[in-house]
């Protein structure tokens, strides 16, 4: 109750801006694509939060996001489709099934790389990040169902406003509540000196594992909303191109910064597929051009992020 | 029994004997200096103490009990708190965070505490924040609380370090070069402190320092090492007149 009574104010905004979408949606101005897109923003949302965590936070590299966001994927996918989801309530449970099946995978894999610091970390992170890659193409000689290279097919299309939507409200704000706690402190002081938080007496190794276990758990239901969302998962959807759209939004949004990384997730989604409906066809390839271009004029002119003026202020 | 005990702790580096069958004790409620030149392995010494390294042979004790390869953390919440030569704070942390979040490692609270705010996370969170300022106020920082760690001038940034060293509640203090970069005045409040801290706190301090004035007022034995091994031990008074002592420092002298 008091996690209810202490967040009221947070929860009466997001309370409100799901009305606003709401009447947008039902009012018959936005297309299906414009509400696709949308739904998408709040699960790139989530799992970026996640990454926050991991590297914003606790400063532990990680190439491998999207692996976990892949994970979750195909793992609630798959759930659904052998136990029969159809409903949005049947849904809700299998993600967050996937999402702790991503959080164990993500413990037996941070148990032995997360003793590795910087590059190394980065190098078995893209590791893993390749493996599972590899293993989802070749998915289908483990059970037809998985597809391999040629896709996962036939997901119902379950995820809706309200399940993306407060779905990630719901993890913001248990985020918030993680960053306020002693738990953040670790993090935060991981990130600036590991060797002086193990002298003051937490144990270092378990409070990044914690980091990378919650983070991965993020991903992975994000996943689970994005395959009944988008109805068919492909391997190539959660290659190392992909983590680093992750890394783009944590690190325009302002390392370790929970509104940052909201406000960049949806900046990302909304502009790149944005400028899909602005830009007349003959030129819609030189996004590729543009999107760079500013990336590295906010890199410039933001270089701690877009919510975060100065590192540590 | 000796709140901590070296016996014959090696640890090579290679070919470099940074510390050389090292033996001493330290009793309760004392404040022990080692001194010795640049490179004569005091540094290592504490870094073996609390756990940074692990000794090659020999053990050492606390309150008679092996706590010898024990991990750093484990022999913090055992009661052995440092400072580090080169300061190591938590330079994107307020200053009240840097000394809670040392109160926080040793009195928890869980994630699902964290998560849903529950009457352990608030009283826990409000002691802490109660401590630190406590803290901060016995080293004239509680003014600066909000300031970023890595804002604060040289001097107080020491000052922080010791005050987050003593949120975790030490039974030994291992303080590493506590007067670098200070001047005769800084070093004289600093003498004060540390006298203090002993009293309040009740702590036993281990101390390696340079600065001679400081190290003959405060302490009650000195041990000096050079080049890995303990080459003396004594009160101050039996230290200064030790010919051995004299030599690792000024070199030989019948060789003028």
């Amino acid at each position: 109750m008091r996690f209810f009574i202490e967040l009221r104010k947070l929860i009466f905004i997001s309370l409100f801006i799901y009305l606003v979408i709401k009447l947008f949606f039902i009012s018959g101005i936005p297309t299906d694509y414009i509400i696709q897109i949308t739904l998408y923003s709040f699960i790139i949302v989530l799992a970026s939060l996640g990454l926050n965590i991991i590297y914003g936070y606790t400063g532990q590299f990680s190439l491998g996001h999207a692996a976990f966001y892949g994970i979750g994927a195909y793992c609630t996918a798959y759930l659904s489709k052998i136990l029969g989801v159809e409903t949005f309530y049947s849904l809700v449970p299998v993600v967050f099934l996937s999402g702790i099946f991503t959080a164990f995978i993500a413990y037996l894999i941070g148990g032995p790389i997360l003793r590795l610091k910087d590059d190394f970390l980065a190098i078995a992170t893209l590791g893993f990040g390749i493996l599972v890659r590899v293993f989802l193409d070749n998915s289908d000689r483990i059970t037809e169902t998985l597809g391999g290279s040629r896709g996962f097919v036939g997901i119902n299309k379950i995820t809706n406003l309200e399940l993306s939507f407060f779905i990630t409200v719901f993890f913001i704000l248990i985020t918030k509540n993680l960053i306020d706690s002693r738990y953040g402190l670790f993090w935060r002081a991981i990130k600036n000196d590991e060797l002086a938080v193990s002298s003051i007496g937490v144990n270092t190794f378990n409070a990044k594992l914690i980091a990378f276990i919650y983070g991965c758990f993020l991903a992975g239901i994000a996943g689970g909303l994005y395959a009944h969302l988008y109805t068919f998962l492909h391997p190539s959807n959660f290659d190392i191109l992909k983590s680093i759209d992750f890394l783009i939004i944590v690190i325009i949004g302002g390392m370790g910064s929970i509104s940052g990384t909201i406000v960049a997730g949806l900046f990302w989604v909304f502009f790149i597929e944005g400028l899909r409906i602005v830009l007349p066809s003959e030129i819609l390839e030189y996004r590729w051009v543009l999107i760079p271009i500013i990336l590295i004029l906010i890199m410039m002119l933001r270089p701690y992020g877009l919510m975060v003026k100065k590192e540590g202020y | 029994m000796h709140v901590l005990e070296l016996k014959n702790v090696y640890k090579h580096f290679g070919g470099i004997k940074a510390v050389n069958n090292l033996s001493f004790y330290v009793k309760k409620g004392e404040i022990l200096s080692i001194i010795g030149p640049n490179g004569a392995g005091k540094t290592t010494a504490f870094n073996l103490i609390s756990g940074f390294y692990t000794p090659d042979q020999g053990s050492i004790l606390m309150n008679g009990k092996e706590i010898t390869g024990l991990k750093s953390y484990k022999l913090s919440r055992l009661g052995i708190g440092r400072t580090f030569q080169n300061l190591r704070l938590f330079k994107n942390l307020t200053v009240l965070e840097n000394v809670m979040v040392a109160y926080l490692s040793k009195h928890g609270y869980g994630i699902i505490d964290s998560i849903f705010r529950t009457k352990k996370f608030t009283d826990i969170t409000k002691k802490a924040k109660e401590r630190a300022r406590q803290l901060l106020d016995f080293f004239n920082l509680l003014s600066k609380e909000h300031f970023y760690a890595g804002n604060l001038p040289y001097g107080e940034q020491r000052k922080l370090e010791l005050s987050r060293a003593l949120a975790t509640e030490p039974k030994i203090l291992l303080i590493d070069e506590p007067a670098a970069g200070m001047n005769l005045t800084e070093i004289n409040e600093l003498m004060e402190t540390l006298r203090k801290i002993r009293e309040l706190f009740e702590i036993t301090i281990l101390l390696i320092e340079h600065q001679m004035e400081l190290v003959m007022n405060i302490s009650e034995r000195i041990i000096v090492m050079d080049f890995g091994e303990k080459i003396a031990e004594g009160t101050p008074q039996e230290i200064k007149n030790n010919p051995k002592v004299i030599e690792a420092y000024l070199g030989e002298i019948h060789s003028v």
